[in-house]
Parts: C-alpha cells; structure tokens; sequence
C-alpha cells in the first residue's frame, strides 16, 4: 500500500480504461461514462494510498457514480420528455467475431441490469465471481446463479437470431 | 470457496465466443486524463495548510470579535431611548444639597482670589518642603 505515481495511473488506464468505459456505458449516453471513467481515475490519484485491488476499486467506484448519475439523468428526462439518444457501439465490429458486435450489443441491451452487470463484469472486466460480489454487495452464490441465468438468456436469444456467423 | 468453473461446456462455449468481442477503443484522451490529474495534485492541500487556514481564522475572529465588557453599556441607543431619558430628566425635580453647593461657591471664590494654593489647602495638602538652591544645601551640610 503505497502513495499512487501520476506512471502508475497512466498504466492502468491503459489496462483498464476501456474495461471501465464499457461498464460505465450501460448506464450513462458516451460523453457522462467518459466523465465518470475519468473522474474515477482522478478520484484514485487523490486516495492516500494505494487500493489493495485497484481493478475492483476502479470497477466499484464506476459503478456507484454510474447508477447515480443515470438516476438524475432519468428524473430530468422524464421532466423535459424523451429525446433521441445517440446510438453508441460498445464493441469493435471485426470480421472474425464469432458473435456479430452489433448483435451481441442488442442482445446485452435487452437483459435486465443486474444480469447485464454481471455479464459485464465477468467477460470483459475479468473478475472473478468474488470480486464481482464484492463491487454488486450480493453473494456468491446469487452471482453464480445469475451469471448462468443471463448466458442462457443470451444462447435462447442468439439461437432465434440468424444473424451469428458461426453456429456455437 | 466457490467453484467458479461450474459451467456447461456450451456456456463456457459462449463465454469465450463473448470475450472476444473487443469493447470499443477508449475514446477518452490519455493526455486530458493525465492533464486533469496533474491538476488535481497540484491542488491537493495539505494537513497543514488546512489547519494553518483554520488557525488564521480563528485569530481573525478573535481580533474582530470582542464579547462586551460587563457593567459597560452599548452606547448604541435608539432615538427612541435617548428621548424618553431626556424626558424622564426633565420632570425629575433637581435634588441639590445646600452645604455641597455652599462649600463649592467658597472654594471657588477662594480659587479665583488665591489662586490654586487655595485648592491645596482646602483638600489637605500639605505644602511640600521647600526646594533648596546649592548654597542653602550645602550650608546644612556644613552645619551638621
């Protein structure tokens, strides 16, 4: 546990911005996850010492600023009505995909949040089921359960799309 | 623990076919991050100047704010106040004492024919010994 270097904040950016951008995504329009992502990164910089898991620390702190941005966003939609939200890509369209990036988008959109985070989570942060328990506050177990719900939602809905490139 | 690989192998099939979808590059600018961080430490305070901030005002505090002495009175008064006290005089009647007003209409005569020595002596005071001039001190000097 040591004091964070402006070298050390650099260098996990670069491992876990992009991670962290995805995740901040599912909640807040593209510009409001930037702000948070990096305001998390800042908010780092400013603890004493160093988190003994930077990653989860990073995830948790996403999270939390996340759900309550989106909450004041919603209430502020809802008073001036609806507007068109820019479609924004969460994946990298590329021609090897086993799973169009589009289609897994659409899919991701459709499952309810606490699956999605849990998928989120688990498949592009790389948590383990632990470290996801301890940024979601639910138990181990619950997140297992979960987790398995949400890739067998994900199966049924890609089986009934045409458009996978590869059957899996 | 947990067995976090408790997954049918169609799952783990579809766990991997996900993970390799990439998420989009980052679109935020290392540079502003790293710029906004400098910046952020750059203002960090410190335990120190947050208690010599806070030792700063308290003495400013100290210095403009005086509790009222006891038994002094605010000389801020309303009008109102000052009026109704001027009113309150005016209908007292005036208590003189007699004896105070004779003695002081002597001493003031006394005053302005005998000058100040008049005052000396009607408070008491002695006159002080005279002040000898170097001869006459030195005579007593010799004399004894």
């Amino acid at each position: 546990m040591t004091k964070i270097t402006q070298k050390q904040l650099a260098e996990w950016y670069e491992a876990y911005g992009t991670q962290l951008m995805l995740y901040a995504r599912q909640w807040n329009p593209d510009e409001q996850a930037e702000d948070i992502v990096q305001d998390a990164f800042i908010k780092l910089l400013k603890q004493r010492r160093s988190p003994d898991n930077v990653r989860a620390w990073l995830f948790r702190v996403v999270r939390n600023v996340s759900i309550s941005k989106a909450r004041s966003l919603q209430r502020r939609e809802q008073a001036a009505q609806k507007l068109p939200v820019k479609e924004v890509y969460w994946f990298e369209s590329q021609s090897n995909d086993l799973i169009d990036a589009r289609l897994a988008q659409s899919i991701l959109k459709t499952l309810p949040l606490n699956l999605r985070e849990i998928v989120m989570l688990r498949i592009w942060g790389q948590m383990s089921l632990k470290e996801i328990s301890e940024i979601t506050k639910k138990s181990i177990p619950w997140i297992h359960k979960e987790y398995k719900k949400a890739l067998e939602m994900i199966k049924k809905k890609l089986e009934h799309s045409s458009c996978t490139k590869k059957k899996i | 623990m947990y067995k976090e690989e408790n997954l049918t192998s169609a799952e783990k099939a579809l766990e991997s076919a996900l993970g390799q979808l990439k998420p989009l590059a980052n679109t935020m600018n290392r540079d502003v991050l790293m710029f906004n961080a400098g910046r952020a430490s750059a203002s960090r305070k410190h335990p120190w100047q947050i208690l010599s901030g806070a030792l700063t005002i308290l003495l400013l505090c100290s210095i403009l704010i005086h509790p009222e002495t006891n038994g002094v009175q605010s000389l801020s008064s309303s009008p109102a106040q000052i009026e109704s006290v001027i009113a309150q005089l005016q209908h007292q009647p005036v208590q003189t004492d007699s004896s105070d007003l004779l003695g002081y209409t002597i001493l003031r005569d006394n005053i302005l024919t005998n000058g100040l020595e008049a005052l000396q002596l009607q408070s008491g005071i002695r006159d002080p010994e005279p002040i000898m001039n170097r001869k006459q001190l030195l005579e007593s000097m010799l004399s004894l």
